[in-house]
């Protein structure tokens, strides 16, 4: 037993020294043990007299040159001392040895020992719902890690972390984040790294990482170890992970708490620590169990119980576990396959409890399950529950709440067809083409001319299958038994396929539910002009052009219908080349419905993300095949993986089942075992390919020579009893070389030991890899974009990149990814707003320190978003920042002239920003000035004000605002009648923003309007500003001043030759700015005596001031500034709003 | 000489899903055409035999998937390519957009030494079909400002040009062959050679 560590300071009268270590002692005391010597009589009758009686084993910790002992742990008895000691020794001497300082190594050991003892106190209170302590742990994590609080702590545990030496602390698990946090050596240790940023996760067991468990990131490897659960911290932390990965993969998989869970209604539901905890556990556990009965995906295990089945076909009770949902029962034998069963709810008629049978035990507490559906009747007999009321109460709660088939259910999801009729398009004489009705499988309306022999076999097989059914049922309440695996491993029988793959795969529970859903899903389908749509159309005629039915409207139509019905039903997938091989075969042997509920199947349960818009499920696959080959095939894998062979052949076997690659009447063999046994049985076919051809591929010197090699024998796999055997002329003449009998048998016999479980687990790991290698090619793919702008090297791009992906990940908001329209630019993916944007620009900016940062930010916001829609995309921001770092001096001070120009600034702002201290004088002329404006505008284009428009209303209704929120709201706001002068205001924008961007701007420098006096003086204040910043320097400010000066000057020579009016605005191209003065009070158009400068001007008086040239031609690096706004990050986790970097 | 060991050319063919990959393929390889092929998963390949002027060697076509999901998959194959043939229709402008971004994402992946001059030949196929929508002038414009590449005008329906286009291919992939062998056989990993390939800059920054 751990004790809190107290010093003694005599280590050893009294007591026997047994073990030593350079820091621990294991001592018993003297008297106990084995050593009868006469001191110990001794101690023992001390003992008795003083009656301490201390527990008579102890451990102590001392270091080499310290005399202090502390006493960490104590026992009664011998065995748990000595376990106590293997700890110590197995989990804590390696770490001590990397201190320096025996100190620390005496604080590592107290903290320890003392943290295990909180932790063991933790586990017991830790007991119903989220309990005070977990309560208190979980503001403490928000408080230390600065998390707004929708960022839910699920767990957290003791732990050691390192980094040069260990730290001691606590491990803390939330949705997001795993963050770490430790208290010693007087050093605050944080660590916080989102889930979705870890790229391999794994138990290691190093010499110098004993037990530990290291998790890389893309920025690096972690540590962390003795652990006191290692293997539920583990577990949980797998599980966060997947469920971000899944989350980066799939958007519409947010995360929700499952209130339901809550309510529970099973009894035998362990509590755990937290309420998320729980929850993730029971999400976990009902996957397993729809993944086992293939269930559909809103199915949740309410609970399950220890019970008999009985089996009437060998008059056996099998023991199992009897599992309840709200929609099925299922019962699974323990005996790993012996049977399974699956009993919709909504099959059920009656549910009864049999009278007491004491004489026979077998049927003791037994229910009767009785069902009814199209196929048969059936009697389902449990015994021996031990619970029996409970359940059946359950089971009545439940059956109350089934709708039955006999009337459909409530909860149907038909998308309404009504909104798309609206007379808006000329259907009329297309619409005899939306008229249309389910077609019955293809091979029925297509039959292929057979052989008798081959008749003959089926037929035989059909027998075979019937009578499976008499005695083991039929439909979806079959007893699944190995005896039906074996028919399926022979192939089902053409005319059986559709039954038995409705029931295996699921798709048929799917159907029952749904009434109705698929006809009107096609009926809206057919109406949408989609891209997945047109891409469906150029593929209907090359999916299966060697059957007959494909040569025709009729299947080319079914095709049709149930790919574009699909691609509505399932965004995130659309359309993906491979699914209209598998959809044309599937129509083949099914009726059009079931073939679409088949395909749903397919795509969503038994190959998850396999079709995405990133293919993410088929590349995991990949992964795994790899995995797989490099295990069991050892020697081939090295051949292939030189000639990087996996990744080329498999994902046609993947993504089309096969069904592209070998004959398809073959392939479909490989379906059945597919819809029996889920995906694992395509990884047993694609391993035993390969082992089948290890010799030939081995030999092979080239990649294209082993595609060869596969091709030819893929291609060579025949069916003898597929129907279609002879549709070929060219059949006989084909080399044939395995049937497909055959293959899955030694499939099944070679790798029947893989299971669901495994690949399951291989996929989560591979899922961690892929899904972060797609993260690293669409930022290369990023930056390779923005690169050639020139602004910052690759490493700031990349370091810029990844604290935006962090920040649009924190913020939930998902990456804009490459949708549908192709057209898209990689780096329009990432955008940040305006909130954001200012805090970049003054972490990262030399302008963006001073007074006036937050609305030059805002100006330079405006100026470089080119869609005016609020956001800057990464190439804008990059330009945004790269203007002001690291461009030459001229292109910087023009930017500055730019950013004071209208309508960037108005008059407005000048007169309202307090920032903008303008002396009465100047005021008065910026009034006068503005009632000119005004005057003017009125006389030449009456009919584009705003009828409500004062001097100061006209001001600011045109005006920019500073904030971009209102700016929009601003825009939006406008009405019709506005929108020409929004538009114009967009052209200047655009005007400017081409003046900044153009390569030559020099030559551009020219149609920039000239500045009048408001102006200028509000870009002095900013330029004052800005110095404000830099260390004071009297004789720098004296050249500015000088410089100012100067320019005033020239200003007023300006006014005098302005007289003469040349139009400086004609060279903007503004083709309206006679007839439409600028309403932004653009004073080079009206007004006649007026102060001005030339951006020249401005440049050339700039250029000339030693500190401006310094100050705008310091070239900035953006690494640093990162590196230090990540350290902020913590505090500005829910603070978006008032940002810390700028003063308000 | 090392050149006269590598005989076989290795050639991608890389388009926008539609524009008659595979159907080129096969009307150059097997002189036929066919509408029963299936849209393309993966990777597919077929070889042949050729002469270029005095030599025979073997051509290694592989056709590749052209919708864009599947784009920067399955490339392994793309290295050691010794030519690439981009494909347009024609008759479908996206298809002609989406050239530059094949373009490019076959030099990342394929890095080869010289992304400059590697050798690539555009096809624009299905002359055969009318409206037009990319004339003969603006795509040869396009090959004009990437380095020149050749342009051929293609209909592997109706056999059109396409032996023609082939032959070029196979001249410039042994082109590049020949000049490229020296180096590979000094270095016996030419993929280590590719990290520190160059890449050309400003080319993908469209506005
Ligand atoms: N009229 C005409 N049709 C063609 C020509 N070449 C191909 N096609 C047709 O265009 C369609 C697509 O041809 P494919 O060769 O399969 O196209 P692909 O580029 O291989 O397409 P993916 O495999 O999906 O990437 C087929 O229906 C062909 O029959 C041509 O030169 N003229
Ligand atoms: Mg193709």
């Amino acid at each position: 037993m751990w004790v809190k560590p107290q010093e003694v300071l005599i280590a050893n009268a009294l007591w026997e020294t047994e073990q030593s270590t350079e820091y621990f002692l294991l001592q018993h005391r003297k008297g106990h043990g084995n050593s009868k010597g006469i001191s110990s009589l001794l101690v023992g009758t001390m003992d008795s007299i003083f009656d301490t009686k201390p527990p008579p084993f102890r451990i102590l910790h001392q270091t080499p040159h310290s005399e202090v002992y502390y006493l960490i742990a104590c026992s009664l008895y011998k065995q748990d001392i000595v376990n106590d000691w293997d700890w110590l020794n197995e989990n804590i001497m390696g770490t001590l040895k990397s201190f320096d300082k025996e100190d620390d190594v005496t604080d590592f050991v107290t903290c320890k020992i003392e943290s295990i003892i909180a932790a063991k106190q933790d586990q017991v209170e830790i007991e119903d719902e989220d309990t005070k302590d977990f309560k208190t742990t979980s503001e403490k994590f928000h408080r230390l890690f600065h998390f707004p609080l929708e960022e839910k702590l699920v767990n957290y545990y003791s732990c050691s972390y390192w980094k040069k030496f260990p730290r001691q602390g606590w491990m803390y698990l939330s949705l997001n984040y795993l963050c770490f946090h430790s208290y010693i050596l007087g050093n605050d240790t944080k660590l916080c790294i989102r889930w979705s940023e870890i790229k391999n996760l794994e138990k290691s067991n190093s010499l110098i990482f004993p037990d530990s468990i290291k998790i890389t990131t893309r920025e690096g490897e972690y540590y962390f170890n003795m652990f006191l659960k290692k293997s539920e911290t583990f577990a949980l932390m797998d599980q966060l992970i997947d469920l971000a990965m899944k989350r980066l993969i799939d958007e519409s998989k947010k995360f929700n708490e499952d209130k339901d869970l809550l309510y529970k209604l099973s009894k035998n539901v362990p509590k755990k620590a937290s309420f998320l905890k729980r929850d993730l556990d029971a999400r976990a556990h009902s996957e397993a169990y729809r993944l086992m009965f293939r269930l559909p995906a809103s199915e949740k295990l309410d609970g399950s119980i220890d019970c008999t089945l009985l089996t009437p076909y060998n008059k056996r009770h099998v023991i199992g576990r009897l599992f309840l949902s709200q929609n099925f029962i299922c019962f699974e034998s323990r005996v790993k396959s012996l049977v399974s069963l699956v009993i919709p709810l909504r099959d059920v008629k009656l549910v009864e409890k049999t009278q007491n049978n004491s004489s026979t035990m077998s049927l003791d507490k037994a229910i009767i399950v009785s069902t009814k559906n199209e196929v048969n009747n059936s009697n389902f007999l449990f015994a021996q529950i031990s619970d029996r009321d409970f359940l059946v109460e359950k089971l009545s709660e439940l059956l109350a709440r089934t709708p039955h088939t006999s009337h459909p259910p409530g909860l149907l999801r038909t998308p309404s067809s009504t909104t798309k009729h609206a007379g808006d398009a000329p259907l009329t004489e297309e619409e005899n083409i939306y008229k249309w009705k389910v077609q019955p499988p293809l091979m029925v309306l297509f039959p292929l001319s057979s052989i008798p022999e081959v008749l003959k076999k089926q037929q035989a097989k059909e027998k075979e299958w019937e009578l499976h059914f008499n005695e083991y049922g039929r439909g979806i309440s079959m007893y699944r038994t190995t005896e039906v695996a074996q028919l399926v491993l022979y192939g089902i029988p053409d005319t059986l396929r559709m039954e038995i793959w409705m029931s295996f795969s699921g798709a048929i529970n799917e159907k029952a539910t749904h009434p109705g859903y698929y006809h009107s899903l096609v009926d809206q389908a057919l109406q949408q002009r989609s891209t997945a749509n047109d891409e469906i159309e150029r593929d209907l005629h090359r999916s299966l052009p060697e059957h007959p039915a494909f040569q025709n409207p009729i299947g080319i139509d079914a095709l049709r219908r149930i790919l574009c019905a699909y691609a509505l039903r399932n965004p995130n997938i659309g359309y993906c080349q491979a699914m209209n091989i598998v959809a044309s075969v599937l129509l083949i042997y099914c009726s059009e419905e079931e073939a679409f509920w088949l395909l749903a199947a397919l795509c969503e349960n038994l190959l998850p993300d396999y079709y995405n818009t990133r293919v993410v499920g088929a590349v995991v696959d990949q992964g795994v095949l790899d995995n797989l080959t490099r295990e069991y095939l050892p020697s081939l894998h090295t051949k292939l993986d030189s000639l990087g062979m996996i990744h080329i052949i498999s994902l046609s076997w993947f993504l089309t089942i096969f069904l592209s690659v070998m004959p398809y009447e073959s392939a479909v063999n490989v379906i059945d075992c597919f819809f029996y046994d889920g995906a694992k049985v395509i990884f047993q076919v694609a391993l035993m390919v390969l082992k089948l051809n290890q010799e030939k591929l081995i030999e092979c010197r080239d990649e294209g020579e082993a595609c060869q090699v596969l091709a030819n024998f893929l291609m060579g796999i025949y069916n003898d009893e597929g129907r279609g055997a002879v549709r070929n002329k060219e059949y006989d003449k084909q080399k044939k070389t395995i049937s497909v009998k055959n293959l899955i048998y030694e499939a099944y016999t070679e790798y029947g030991f893989l299971t669901t479980g495994h690949i399951e687990r291989l996929r989560l790991k591979h899922r961690l890899r892929v899904v972060q290698e797609l993260e690293d090619n669409s930022e290369r793919n990023v930056i390779r974009s923005v690169s050639g702008d020139e602004f910052f090297t690759k490493e700031e791009l990349q370091e810029l990149l990844s604290i935006i992906r962090e920040e649009l990940l924190s913020q939930q908001r998902h990456l804009f990814y490459k949708n549908e329209s192709s057209s898209q630019q990689p780096y329009e993916a990432y955008k940040v707003d305006f909130e954001y944007f200012k805090i970049l620009f003054a972490a990262l900016s030399p302008w963006g320190k001073g007074d006036q940062a937050e609305q030059l930010a805002a100006r330079l916001f405006r100026l470089l978003d080119a869609k005016q829609e609020g956001f800057l995309n990464f190439r804008e921001l990059v330009t945004a920042l790269g203007l002001t770092c690291s461009v030459d001096p001229t292109l910087r001070l023009t930017l500055l002239f730019i950013l004071h120009l209208p309508p960037l600034l108005t008059l407005f702002d000048i007169q309202t920003s307090p920032h903008f201290e303008i002396d009465a004088d100047i005021a008065s002329d910026a009034a006068e000035f503005f009632n000119n404006i005004e005057q003017s505008v009125a006389l030449d284009s009456l009919t584009l004000l705003p009828e409500s428009s004062s001097p100061t209303a006209g001001g600011s209704v045109f005006n920019s605002q500073l904030s971009v929120d209102n700016y929009s709201n601003q825009k939006s706001s406008t009405s019709s009648k506005d929108t020409s002068s929004s538009s114009f205001e967009a052209r200047i924008l655009s005007n400017l923003r081409n003046i900044i961007l153009s390569k030559e701007s020099r030559c551009n420098l020219k149609s920039l309007p000239k500045m009048t006096q408001p102006y200028f003086i509000a870009l002095w204040k900013t330029l004052y500003d800005l110095f404000q910043t830099q260390p004071f320097d009297q004789e720098a400010n004296d050249s500015i001043t000088h410089s100012c000066a100067l320019l005033f000057k020239l200003g007023d020579v300006g006014r005098q030759f302005f007289v003469k009016r040349e139009d400086s605005c004609d060279s903007l191209g503004f083709e309206s700015s006679e007839t439409s003065p600028d309403k932004n009070g653009n004073p080079c158009i009206v007004g006649d005596i007026e102060w001005y400068i030339t951006v020249e001007q401005f440049l050339a008086s700039t250029l000339n001031t030693p500190p401006f040239v310094d100050f705008f031609s310091k070239k900035v690096t953006l690494t640093e500034n990162i590196e230090s706004l990540k350290g902020k990050r913590f505090h500005r986790f829910n603070s978006l709003s008032v940002p810390a970097a700028i003063k308000v | 000489m090392a050149t006269r060991k590598k005989v076989l050319l290795k050639v991608i063919i890389l388009g926008e899903s539609g524009v008659g990959k595979t159907s080129l393929m096969n009307q150059y390889v097997n002189r036929k055409f066919s509408n029963q092929y299936k849209a393309t998963i993966g990777a597919d390949f077929l070889t042949k035999e050729v002469q270029v002027d005095d030599r025979i060697v073997t051509m290694q076509i592989w056709d590749t998937a052209g919708q864009e999901r599947f784009q920067s998959l399955g490339v392994a194959f793309y290295r050691g390519a010794d030519c690439c043939v981009l494909v347009f229709d024609v008759t479908a402008p996206n298809t002609f957009k989406s050239l530059d971004s094949w373009r490019d994402e076959f030099l990342v992946q394929a890095a080869p030494q010289d992304p400059e001059n590697f050798p690539f030949v555009v096809l624009g196929n299905k002359v055969d079909l009318e409206p037009r929508a990319i004339s003969t002038k603006r795509a040869q414009q396009w090959c004009q400002s990437k380095n020149n590449i050749p342009y051929f005008e293609t209909s592997a329906k109706e056999a059109l040009n396409v032996e023609q286009a082939f032959q070029s291919i196979a001249r410039n992939a042994l082109s590049q062959q020949n000049h490229t062998v020296d180096l590979y056989s000094e270095l016996p990993e030419p993929i280590s050679l590719t990290k520190t390939a160059p890449r050309n800059n400003g080319d993908s920054c469209a506005c």
